[in-house]
């Protein structure tokens, strides 16, 4: 991926029906190869189709590695930029399946070298990069590894038995204490909080119905957790603030209540003041779905879409990206589409050379 | 003696209040010691209640403390209830009950007697009462109510000592089990039903056990009952009692436009509530009509009681969907689904949503048990590949040494034990046995779980065994071993992987995708479906026709999947069968390849597109993977 063009779509229909209109993620090749772009532009990693993920940076591209035709790849970073998950599945277009156990690798920031972490799904980084965790369905386990020293690793079986596609949600909010919801008996969600010093996991909150799904961030110094109301529930939404380190969980505060079950999906890491999350502008019954802002001092909500359908929401190294309709849009970000690598040291013969040659490697 | 008990009942509060009056009004001599004014139409009730209290006290003091109590009743003559009393259950009691009671004297004993009555006081311990002495004096006396009935069923109302009897403790699951609780289908039917039920002399008996399951304090008698009064009853009687003075909301809970109604009217086949019935229930074996009856009563009911019940032995995603959305999408429903799968069970959502499909336009006869539900769905694939000969493309196989060719040899097995398939895994693996290392013809191969399977108990000692790791086995990878006559057979191993194409990935491989595969052999047709007007012109029109597609789980349900990585998509097949309009919004009636199949959800048209869309940007031949398919 060398040349990235953002182009602001102002539709005469978007211009007459809304006020925010987001400009949508293009790029010089496909944006559906594209798997992760450093806000820089320095470099990309991208696959391509034969099975390959690649890594180009100022015109140089290096396979990083090879699966079988169809192979598909998940890049994974953090604002921390000190590691990058890679995870594989070579199956991706001939078993469909959730639960599908990819392997997992892990490679410093902008690198290229992967070393093997383990196999699952759901991998995720911890504390500045230091920690890496991945969960297996099967065995409903999560393990958790130090990305500093892959001997330091252990690991959390999962209550559940109720749903077999149930995804802990986890996070680390010190070398000692674990954070991870989990189902009880009945299928209602909880939070569990685990202390490695002493083993033990206690359960710090159970939602009173199964008709909810339990969120969790860290926002600065604060645990967040968000339930919301599901399959049509009368639960509605509650996102709640809490201090860390507590000592009881239950004096959290409440930051955003609404009688609509929104759909969630938690960015918490994007800036310091707010967390932005897919909210229902619509009814239970009818959704209409948007981003949104929320300030966890003011509690204040800013919209940031009007786009009514959005799915999805990533935060892509510094760069916040919304989902509709297959199509990327570009939310937040300082991403300038001048600075990318290709065109901040050109080559003497110029840019039309550098784009060639760019795509003859694409294309190989 | 004569007992008179002649009084009108009307059916609402204000009739009540109406009675009151005239009783008051005209039985002037009946009170006429008491120094009470009658109470003006224009007071309020709640001063109605008042003063009705005021006076039931006065006159119940005045009977119990000019008189001693009785407790025999043959040498008094013109029994009657005390006035006042009787105006205090027409005051304190239920409409439900004094409509019940109206029919005739031994209605309104029964109605007595089973505590369905109250007064000012609440329950009826003592019955308050009017007679003439030997002198032809008239005297009041209070007397305990089992006496009472003791000495008044001895000359009246014999039937209803038989009832009490029948009704006790001791004898009510004989008798509920002898009742016949019908389900109308119609209007008139329901009203007939009703009102069956209100001259049934029964019926103040079965409202007492509705009643106790009412009243906290009667803990230990409704734990009795609901030990021996199975669910359904109960939840009919629940309708009954409380519907006795209302013939329609009687008959709403079974005439409703609902599908469960539809059901039980076979405008629907059955299956599509019987085997969420059963699970609901708890039921292996198959429900009575009347239990169906029963179960589309609760369902219609009680829409929260879908929510977490109905795949208990089937496990899918969850939470499931409530029983109104449920119902309004089922209404519109085609799939036929005559089974019950267990999607939790299998890897390869892929299989879940193929077996769904042959099965739609090809049901076979599938024998559903929880032990089975994974492999039939297998068996489905399987079939299709054998159809057309595809024995070369079936990717599993058994490996064993052939002590004929001196070689390792491997052949084709389908998953899971089937009598009826030779290339069933337990029946290859015991044909391999026979063939090489001498077993018996007759040696059959059971396939056990590593922690069920206990070389030291005796029913493990001999036979064939193919037991698997159950801490590690999926569709894609699952460690087995074959144990002959408690011997390691290492030389058998199963070898492949289930993968598929369902839409071809490439053009070299297209006819060995199901897609094609299902045409192929099923004489089925296909075409891309790309908006929601197709879509629906194409779910209203082709009347076997249904859609079937491969999207984005984090588009599907964003609720439950979310992306955290650019390009990320869990692809998720899924079938949509029906449309619902809702408000301005179209919704789609959908199978995800994950849910429970009796337990269809309702998405929107922009989450099928966007997930839809975002599959097809990862396709190999960037295909669209929403298909109409009709035979």
């Amino acid at each position: 991926m060398k040349i990235l063009i953002v182009i602001y779509l102002l539709s005469i229909q978007n211009s007459a029906l809304a006020k925010i209109v987001l400009p949508e993620l293009l790029a010089k090749q496909a944006v559906t190869n594209i798997r992760y772009l450093s806000q820089d532009g320095k470099f990309t990693y991208y696959q391509k189709r034969s099975g390959s993920l690649l890594f180009s940076s100022n015109y140089k591209v290096k396979e990083m590695i090879k699966g079988a035709l169809g192979t598909q790849y998940t890049v994974i970073g953090t604002p921390a930029r000190k590691k990058i998950i890679v995870m594989q599945n070579e199956n991706y277009h001939s078993f469909y399946s959730l639960r599908v156990k990819e392997k997992i690798f892990i490679t410093d920031f902008g690198d290229t070298t992967l070393r093997p972490v383990g196999s699952g799904s759901s991998a995720k980084l911890h504390l500045d990069d230091t920690w890496v965790s991945y969960y297996d369905y099967y065995k409903k386990i999560l393990y958790f590894e130090s990305t500093g020293n892959s001997a330091l690793k252990f690991s959390l079986k999962l209550n559940n038995r109720i749903n077999p596609y149930f995804k802990p949600q986890v996070v680390m909010s010190d070398d000692n204490t674990v954070y991870y919801t989990d189902l009880s008996e009945n299928g209602a969600p909880g939070l569990v909080q685990y202390k490695r010093n002493t083993g033990k996991a206690e359960i710090i909150f159970k939602a009173s119905t199964p008709m909810v799904k339990s969120e969790i961030c860290l926002q600065s110094d604060r645990l967040i957790m968000a339930i919301f109301g599901i399959n049509f529930s009368r639960e509605g939404t509650n996102i709640t603030s809490i201090k860390l380190p507590f000592v009881d969980f239950n004096k959290r505060e409440s930051i955003y209540v609404s009688p609509v079950n929104d759909i969630g999906q938690l960015v918490c890491d994007y800036d310091k003041e707010s967390i932005t999350f897919i909210k229902n502008f619509g009814t239970t019954e009818t959704i209409s779905t948007d981003l949104v802002d929320l300030n966890v001092e003011t509690k204040e909500v800013k919209i940031l879409s009007e786009m009514k359908t959005i799915t999805s929401i990533i935060n892509m190294d510094g760069t916040l990206l919304a989902l509709d309709k297959g199509k990327y849009f570009i939310v937040k970000g300082t991403f300038d589409y001048k600075n990318v690598d290709s065109l901040k040291a050109l080559p003497p013969s110029g840019a039309a050379e550098a784009i060639k040659q760019i795509d003859k490697n694409l294309d190989e | 003696m004569k007992l008179k008990i002649s009084l009108p009942f009307w059916p609402n509060q204000f009739c009540k209040i109406a009675i009151l009056i005239c009783l008051t009004g005209l039985s002037g001599k009946a009170f006429s010691q008491e120094n009470s004014s009658n109470p003006g139409i224009i007071e309020s009730f709640e001063r109605l209640l008042d003063l009705h209290k005021d006076q039931y006290q006065k006159n119940k003091m005045v009977i119990q403390s000019n008189l001693k109590q009785v407790s025999n009743l043959s040498s008094f003559t013109d029994i009657k209830l005390d006035p006042q009393y009787m105006k205090s259950i027409l005051f304190h009691s239920d409409e439900r009950f004094l409509l019940l009671a109206k029919k005739d004297e031994c209605a309104f004993l029964s109605v007595l007697e089973t505590n369905l009555f109250k007064t000012a006081e609440g329950n009826i311990d003592n019955i308050l009462i009017n007679y003439k002495n030997k002198d032809g004096s008239v005297a009041s006396a209070s007397i305990l109510k089992d006496d009472f009935f003791d000495q008044i069923y001895k000359k009246k109302c014999l039937n209803n000592r038989e009832y009490s009897i029948i009704f006790s403790d001791a004898n009510i699951q004989k008798t509920v089990e002898g009742i016949k609780f019908s389900v109308p289908r119609t209007k008139a039917e329901c009203d007939s039903v009703h009102k069956e039920w209100i001259a049934n002399p029964f019926t103040p008996y079965l409202c007492r056990i509705q009643q106790v399951f009412k009243k906290p304090g009667l803990k230990k008698t409704a734990d009795l009952y609901r030990e021996k009064i199975p669910l359904m009853q109960r939840i009919y009687l629940d309708n009954l009692c409380n519907s006795l003075s209302n013939p329609e909301m009687f008959c709403a809970n079974y005439l409703k436009s609902d599908v469960w109604n539809k059901i039980l009217n076979s405008e629907i086949p059955e299956y599509k509530m019987s085997y969420k019935c059963q699970q609901l229930f708890n039921k292996k074996e198959k429900l009575t009509n009347q239990e169906i009856k029963n179960c589309a009563s609760k369902l219609a009911s009680d829409s929260i009681f879908c929510e977490t019940r109905g795949n208990k032995d089937y496990p899918s995603n969850f939470p499931l969907q409530n029983c109104n959305n449920i119902s309004v999408a089922l209404n519109k429903s085609k799939l036929v689904s005559e089974y019950h799968d267990c999607p939790g069970n299998i890897d390869n959502e892929g299989l879940t949503n193929i077996h769904r499909i042959v099965n739609h336009f090809s049901p076979r006869k599938i024998i559903t048990n929880k032990e089975s539900c994974s492999s039939e769905s297998s068996y489905t694939l399987a079939k299709l590949n054998m159809d057309i000969k595809n024995q070369s493309g079936w990717p599993l196989k058994i490996c064993y040494f052939n002590n004929v060719e001196k070689k390792e040899t491997c052949t084709i097995y389908i998953p899971g034990a089937r009598a009826d398939e030779p290339l069933s895994e337990d029946q290859v693996v015991a044909k391999i046995l026979y063939q090489q290392k001498g077993a018996n013809q007759k040696t059959t191969c059971r396939i056990v779980d590593s922690k069920t399977y206990n070389p030291l108990r005796s029913e493990y000692k001999y036979g064939c065994y193919i037991v698997y790791n159950a801490e590690n086995c999926t569709t894609i990878e699952c460690d087995k071993k074959v144990i002959w006559e408690e011997k390691l057979q290492s030389d058998i191993r199963f070898v492949g992987t289930p993968t598929f194409d369902y839409f071809p990935t490439d053009f070299l491989r297209e006819r060995f995708s199901f897609n094609s595969l299902i045409d192929d052999t099923k004489g089925t047709q296909q075409r891309g479906i790309r908006n929601i007007t197709d879509l629906k012109f194409y779910l209203d029109k082709v009347s076997n026709g249904i859609i079937h597609g491969i999207g984005c789980a984090e588009d599907l349900i964003p609720e439950q999947f979310q992306r955290v990585a650019i390009n990320e998509c869990h692809p998720l097949p899924f079938i949509i069968d029906g449309h619902v309009e809702r408000g301005n919004e179209t919704l789609m009636v959908t199978r995800l390849s994950i849910d429970d199949v009796h337990t269809p959800r309702l998405i929107s048209w922009p989450n099928i597109f966007n997930s839809v869309s975002g599959y097809q940007e990862m396709h190999p031949l960037n295909t669209w993977t929403l298909n109409g398919i009709k035979k």
